[in-house]
């Protein structure tokens, strides 16, 4: 694979399932947060 | 039951199942089998980039508006458009619900014969390499296929039946059997000898290629497709939000979820694929969506050890990817009949009974499938145009302080996601329908054509020009008193 594809996969991976990954983990920790408050 | 148990009854029970439920929605057919033959014919890394680029300016923001109607207005697409647009913008509620609901009766055939080569794959009959194209031929546009489309109908009104319960068990069992099933496929595809020629047809960009008008509607138009924004189904789901519940957040980690999923199946299809054939790029340029999906992808498993398992494991995630969309395309139209004044059971049915009889002639001719999957996937842009009007029609500003940023929230959106949705997405809905009516083709204007321009606006016009007239009745009927059992 070249260079150019390797950081192309990095790049548009990382935003996208680390975009994922990181919206869902935020929404769930919110979730607990407001489970324990209420 | 008392009142309070209807309401618990008509929300999710937890933020997980929601965003399951929503997941089930989006991840359909168009991730596994669309978006791997668009990223393989529109360049690779430069579709990928246009492809995040609509999914910030298009998808998540439509998908905000979405979830902000279903949970401020807590009725179907007619009722949304009215409450939150006007009442005069009820017809264009109903284009959204046509829209979806022309999307539904053909989409029960695709999952029709997801299900018939899932049972084809696990009982051997996909053994042989003309086997997958004998069995294509004799199913697709066929009566064969028709019993299938039955029973996926069937299954569907069986589940939707049950209301949002029904959703959530469903959902909660097929969404992760689909993703675990997506990733076993990917690791194993990426484990192939000679599968780094597919990473690098998918993702080495071609940056040359991003001058290109054509790349950016394809990316526009799969991330239409991709996410469902614009439907109006997410809309329908956010109807059974708690009052606790977050919009912008949610619309995030659907939009990059269903993402994600595409990403995945576009490195499980390429591949496989280039693993099996190196020189597989040609054959790509020319493949359609059905032949990749239904026909090649069966003789490349075979061709691979455990092919046998792995083509099951294929068709029964496809299975579930379709089964769980076309869910949630009969409660939008389930839902919009509640509304209109049917009880649920009454509702399902003849929405079941709508589908089983509409979806037929699809499943009988290719030409009828291919005709609806024309003017209704077009239509889609037009839907996602109407959201963004009548969130200006309500104040796009009033709509962000007050509701996307208000009770509830856990993003705050700042004043770009007001001039996206004010400008941006009518903008890039009106140049992607210019540029549609620019492409005349011979024969373009003809009605009876099966892709024709002409075909698509006598439907249009015909579904506008009948909700034009009942618009005052829409209003009025889906505005009155809404039970939270219903």
């Amino acid at each position: 694979m070249s260079v150019a594809a390797w950081c192309s996969l990095v790049a548009i991976g990382g935003l996208v399932w680390g975009g994922f990954l990181t919206a869902l983990s935020r929404a769930m920790m919110s979730e607990r947060r407001r489970d324990r408050d209420e | 039951m008392s009142a309070s148990d209807r309401a618990l009854a008509a929300t999710f029970s937890s933020r997980w199942t929601l965003l399951v439920a929503a997941l089930g929605m989006a991840v359909g057919t168009g991730n596994i089998w669309r978006f791997p033959r668009i990223a393989a014919t529109q360049g690779g890394g430069s579709f990928l980039v246009a492809w995040v680029v609509f999914l910030l300016l298009w998808s998540v923001p439509l998908l905000v508006v979405e979830l902000a109607f279903g949970k401020t207005a807590r009725r179907g697409t007619i009722g949304a458009f009215a409450r939150m647009g006007g009442r005069g913008m009820a017809w264009m509620g109903g284009f959204v619900a046509v829209c979806a609901t022309g999307i539904m009766f053909y989409y029960s055939v695709v999952t029709g014969w997801c299900f018939r080569f899932l049972l084809a794959a696990a009982s051997g009959g996909l053994a042989g390499p003309d086997a997958p194209e004998r069995l294509w031929q004799a199913t697709a546009g066929s009566p064969s296929a028709v019993p299938w489309h039955l029973l996926a109908v069937a299954l569907g009104v069986a589940v939707v039946g049950f209301g949002v319960r029904g959703i959530e068990h469903a959902t909660r069992v097929l969404i992760p059997t689909l993703v675990v099933l997506v990733i076993v496929l990917a690791v194993r595809a990426v484990t192939l000898p000679g599968a780094a020629a597919g990473l690098e047809f998918l993702f080495a960009p071609r940056w040359e290629q991003l001058a290109s008008p054509r790349i950016w509607l394809e990316a526009l138009t799969q991330n239409a497709w991709d996410t469902g924004a614009g439907w109006g189904l997410l809309l329908t789901y956010a109807i059974y939000l708690r009052a606790r519940d977050d919009v912008s957040l949610n619309a995030f980690v659907l939009g990059f979820g269903n993402n994600s999923m595409s990403l995945l199946a576009g490195i499980m299809v390429l591949c496989t694929v280039f693993a099996v054939d190196p020189q597989a790029e040609q054959r790509l340029v020319g493949a359609d969506n059905t032949g990749l999906t239904f026909v090649w992808m069966p003789q490349l498993f075979a061709t691979l050890p455990f092919g046998g398992l792995l083509m099951v494991v294929f068709f029964a995630a496809l299975s579930c990817a379709a089964l769980t969309s076309l869910i949630a395309m009969l409660e939008l139209a389930t839902r919009v009949a509640i509304d209109l004044g049917l009880e649920r059971r009454r509702a399902v049915l003849v929405v079941g009974a709508a589908g089983a009889l509409c979806g037929t002639p699809s499943a009988l001719s290719m030409d009828v499938f291919n005709n609806q999957d024309w003017v209704w996937g077009v239509g889609l842009i037009l839907s996602g145009l109407f959201f963004a009007l009548a969130a200006r029609s309500f104040g796009v500003e009033r709509l962000r302080r007050e509701i996307v940023n208000g009770p509830g929230s856990d993003l705050r959106l700042g004043r770009w996601w007001s001039l996206v949705i004010a400008w941006l997405v009518p903008i890039e809905a009106l140049a992607l329908l210019l540029w549609w009516l620019r492409d005349r083709q011979p024969g373009w204007l003809d009605p009876t054509g099966v892709f024709s321009v002409g075909t698509v606006l006598v439907q249009w016009a015909m579904v506008v020009a009948i909700l034009l007239v009942l618009n005052r009745w829409l209003a009025r009927r889906s505005l009155g008193p809404v039970e939270g059992s219903r």
